[in-house]
């Protein structure tokens, strides 16, 4: 077999794995966006074309601004926590000696559990009369859930419980990339253990620390799974992110034009982020590049 | 950062992260009536009892057993020959499909949910466990894509060389030798796309109806209506469903560990 | 166990990637049950031709033949040529017996003739004790003979061998270069040796084949290679210590276009101030044990020396440097070209 068949059976080989990915994934994808250009409401039976009537509409739509507010807000608060707590636990994961195993499986079990049992646990916690937190400070954990602003932070709170060891592991293979000699060597010239991080580490760093800021934005602006169980986007409208707007408006309300719009702004949102971040990435990578 | 130091910094992680699992634990074998007391006086298993049945619990895990086994199972098959035709095989347009690949891994879910709802339907499998597979499979196969690609590229190149100066074919290389070697990979691939599964929200609450074809994330997302105490039975099943994810996190720590952080690299 | 060589020739073979050549027009035959070894710097294409060889790639241009049979267009399995790899390329996950037998396997031998042929194999390698391992439980070296028995048990035609000592260490090198030899000897097959290593062409090969930057400089028995060397470029990359190519006027004699080339062991150092010869300075002194190299300098050039182990001298030492004109090559300063010796006036 010649390298030219080679390569035709390599493309085979990938036609499936591309078949199901432009199928299942890219397909609905557009046709979501096509949808999104219609009122349709099969309920009632209706179904005509609006163009950027959908849109039009969201733009007047106070509870629209209102989500993506929420949405806004959640990632930039999120991420930015994460980061910050996720830090110190990657130096420690690095630098534990025995037992590092079993620090990470303790460390890696809130990221592994379903978000919804996470969101309940937390539920629990919060519970005004039975939970943790009231049991431990009787009346200060009164109705969390149900205070607007107060709801929205433990929804980020909760995020922030599962999420933090991921960031956390993200950094940690940042970490294990910096040859050591490089720390030692900076020893060795005089350099103290802080002055070693601040000068060898956090700038190696940088391009994890970008990579888990790309994955985790994208990942908390598409937050679905955490307010549904928690709050259901209450009290009224004020934790509902874009894409339970999305869900509800499609399958609540059955208008799957308007729903469809919702999504396609989420995705297209989602897109800007992860431009946004691959560039900064890029344009780090070019930085660093030798002449 | 000395080994002491890096363990009096996790211990606050440690206490932040487990305690409330510690205690969820607690109050799943809490009696339902001593609930006002600080502690309770015995520890019982009837909570556990109440969610499994009534809640329906024993039956969304074996649904999820299920969905999420075919899940894996699947992606594997779609995505390992490919990988391996991307990484061997100099497949033109390879990088074309991880980058595609990556940015479908973006998308909310929910942006594709509605046209894959009517399309379900049209096909008749709405509300079916199979109806859920091939939308998870399709979204876990990026995943998978990159971690089996980095698989096999870190392969040794002699080996796939080896195998065919030795006689066999490009698939037999594949079948007999690459794919043995890549075991380890390949099930951590498959790891991760379980877990995945398993804990999927979206799609399941949207794809799924009837009570008897709920998933576990399904199940406990909708607890609450059908109890009228559901507190200790609600911290039961919680209980319950973090059992098989974190025997999994428990078993098999350095694979995950080592997927997540080699996919996340390689991106 | 003797296994009849093959004829394998190449004809204008020419490699490009990315029009890049690899390869450029090399043309070389290799006769039955003769050992080849190709030898070059890092990067001149040597690895790429046995890749072309083993049918793992084709070529961009050009023509090979087995026993006279264009196989050009066969895979690697249809042309039966064995390979061992630098790195061995053993299967991780199967036992030695296993790694032995799975060309025959492949070839869906029955289980009864594998058996047989991986035991006569383990035998003649001395595997024997080894064949329930793992790689990953073997040393170096066994690994290597492994590697090698994996090539053997398939009786092949042509054996191609891709640096295989490189991976040992210097101590067990020597030791499995000479048990490869007597392997060829015993087989009688045909075997393409593959080495950045001048010294390990020169002990094994029966031919000796230089390549630089994808092109041949000479073939020629080692003798031929190293007396009789058709550039500078071959003349320096053969020999330890490497040959002294410097201009004329240096050894004092006429200038002209073409350097001249003289062996460690053809110049002669005396200590002293006086006496015949040249005047230099000593610049370095290594001795070997058995032999001292004496790096000597003189008008702004150092040239090395093959001295008797007893020779010891300070840095600077006055000394007479002597040579035979007619011991040395001359090579055209820029072609590099061998040129005929300038004619005394």
């Amino acid at each position: 077999m010649t390298a030219r068949s080679e390569r035709r059976l390599g493309a085979a080989l990938v036609v499936p794995a591309g078949a199901v990915l432009a199928l299942v994934a890219l397909g609905p994808l557009l046709a979501t966006a096509w949808l999104s250009l219609r009122h349709r409401v099969p309920v009632l039976g209706e179904d005509r074309f609006v163009g950027l009537g959908n849109y039009r509409g969201l733009a007047a739509d106070a509870r629209f601004w209102g989500a993506l507010a929420n949405t806004a807000y959640f990632t930039g608060l999120s991420v930015a926590l994460e980061l910050l707590l996720a830090l110190p636990l990657a130096l420690a994961l690095h630098h534990a000696g025995r037992g590092r195993g079993a620090l990470r499986a303790a460390v890696l079990v809130p990221w592994i559990l379903p978000t919804v049992v996470a969101a309940k646990l937390w539920a629990l916690l919060l519970q005004p009369d039975l939970g943790l937190v009231a049991r431990l400070w009787p009346g200060g954990a009164a109705a969390v859930l149900a205070r607007p602003m107060l709801a929205l932070h433990a929804a980020i709170l909760v995020d922030v419980w599962k999420t933090t060891p991921f960031v956390a592991l993200l950094l940690l293979a940042g970490l294990q990339a910096i040859p050591e000699d490089l720390a030692r060597a900076a020893r060795v010239d005089g350099a103290s253990g802080g002055r070693v991080f601040r000068s060898i580490t956090l700038p190696l760093l940088r391009p994890a620390i970008l990579l888990a800021l790309l994955f985790r934005s994208l990942d908390a602006f598409r937050v679905f799974d955490v307010v549904f169980v928690l709050t259901e986007g209450g009290p009224g409208h004020t934790t509902e992110p874009l894409s339970l707007y999305a869900y509800k408006t499609l399958l609540r309300a059955g208008s799957f034009g308007r729903g469809a719009a919702i999504s396609l702004v989420t995705f297209l949102c989602v897109v800007a982020i992860g431009l946004a971040w691959l560039s900064a990435l890029g344009e780090r990578r070019h930085a660093e590049a030798p002449p | 950062m000395s080994p002491r130091a890096a363990w009096t910094v996790a211990v606050p992680y440690l206490a932040f992260f487990l305690l409330p699992l510690g205690w969820l634990a607690l109050t799943s074998f809490w009696p339902d009536a001593e609930l006002a007391r600080p502690l309770p006086s015995h520890l019982t298993l009837e909570n556990h009892a109440a969610a499994l049945a009534g809640g329906g619990l024993a039956r969304a895990v074996a649904n999820s057993l299920l969905v999420s086994g075919a899940t894996a199972a699947l992606a594997l098959a779609l995505a390992a020959p490919a990988a391996f035709a991307v990484a061997r095989l100099g497949v033109r347009g390879g990088r074309a499909l991880l980058a595609a690949a990556l940015a479908i891994s973006m998308f909310p879910p929910i942006a594709t949910a509605a046209p894959l709802y009517v399309a379900l339907r049209a096909v008749r499998l709405l509300d079916t466990l199979p109806g859920l597979v091939l939308p998870y499979a399709s979204f876990s196969l990026p995943l998978a894509l990159w971690l089996l690609t980095g698989t096999f590229r870190a392969l040794p190149a002699e080996l796939y060389r080896a195998a065919r100066v030795d006689g066999c074919t490009p698939l037999g290389a594949f079948r007999r030798v690459l794919l043995p070697v890549a075991a380890p990979g390949v099930a951590t691939a498959g790891l991760l796309v379980f877990v995945f599964a398993w804990n999927e929200l979206l799609y399941a609450v949207t794809f799924l109806t009837s009570p008897a074809r709920r998933t576990v994330p399904v199940a406990l997302a909708l607890f609450g209506g059908e109890f009228r105490d559901p507190f200790v039975v609600l911290a039961a099943a919680s209980t319950i469903a973090t059992i098989p994810v974190v025997a999994v996190a428990v078993l098999f720590q350095r694979r995950v560990v080592s997927g997540l952080t080699a996919g996340a690299v390689k991106g | 166990m003797s296994v009849a060589g093959s004829r394998l020739e190449l004809d204008s073979l020419t490699k490009s990637y990315d029009g890049v050549a690899a390869l450029r027009g090399v043309s070389l035959s290799v006769g039955e049950g003769e050992l080849v070894a190709v030898v070059g710097p890092s990067g001149c294409g040597k690895s790429t031709l046995l890749s072309l060889v083993a049918g793992l790639d084709a070529p961009t241009s050009g023509v090979i033949r087995i026993d006279g049979r264009v196989v050009n267009e066969l895979s690697p399995r249809e042309r039966d040529v064995a390979m061992v790899f630098q790195s061995y390329a053993l299967y991780p996950h199967m036992t030695v017996r296993k790694n032995l037998g799975f060309p025959l396997d492949v070839a869906g031998l029955p289980r009864r003739e594998i058996a047989g042929r991986v035991e006569e194999v383990a035998a003649l390698l001395g595997l024997a004790p080894l064949l329930e391992r793992r790689p990953a439980a073997l040393s170096g070296g066994e690994r290597q003979r492994v590697a090698l028995g994996r090539a053997l048990v398939r009786r092949p035609k042509v054996f191609l061998l891709d640096e295989p000592l490189s991976n040992l260490d210097a101590a067990l090198r020597l030791g499995v270069r000479a048990e490869l030899k007597k392997l060829h000897e015993r087989l009688g097959a045909t075997f393409v040796y593959v080495t950045h290593d001048q010294a390990e062409a020169m002990t094994l090969a029966d031919r000796i084949a230089v390549l630089r930057n994808g092109a041949l400089e000479q073939v020629g028995t080692p003798r031929e290679i190293y007396g009789d060397p058709a550039t500078a470029f071959v003349a320096r990359f053969m020999g330890t210590p490497p040959v002294n190519l410097v201009a004329p006027e240096v050894l004092g004699l006429p200038p002209g276009s073409a350097d001249i080339a003289l062996r460690p062991e053809d110049l002669r150092v005396v200590l002293g101030e006086a006496g015949p010869g040249l005047e230099a300075r000593v610049w370095l002194v290594e001795p070997m044990g058995s032999e001292t190299w004496v790096t000597v300098e003189r008008v702004g050039a150092r040239l090395v020396a093959r001295c008797d182990p007893g020779f010891d001298a300070p840095p600077g030492a006055p000394v007479r440097l002597a040579f035979d004109p007619q011991r040395g090559r001359w090579f055209d300063r820029e072609t590099g070209r061998r040129s005929p010796p300038p004619r005394s006036p």
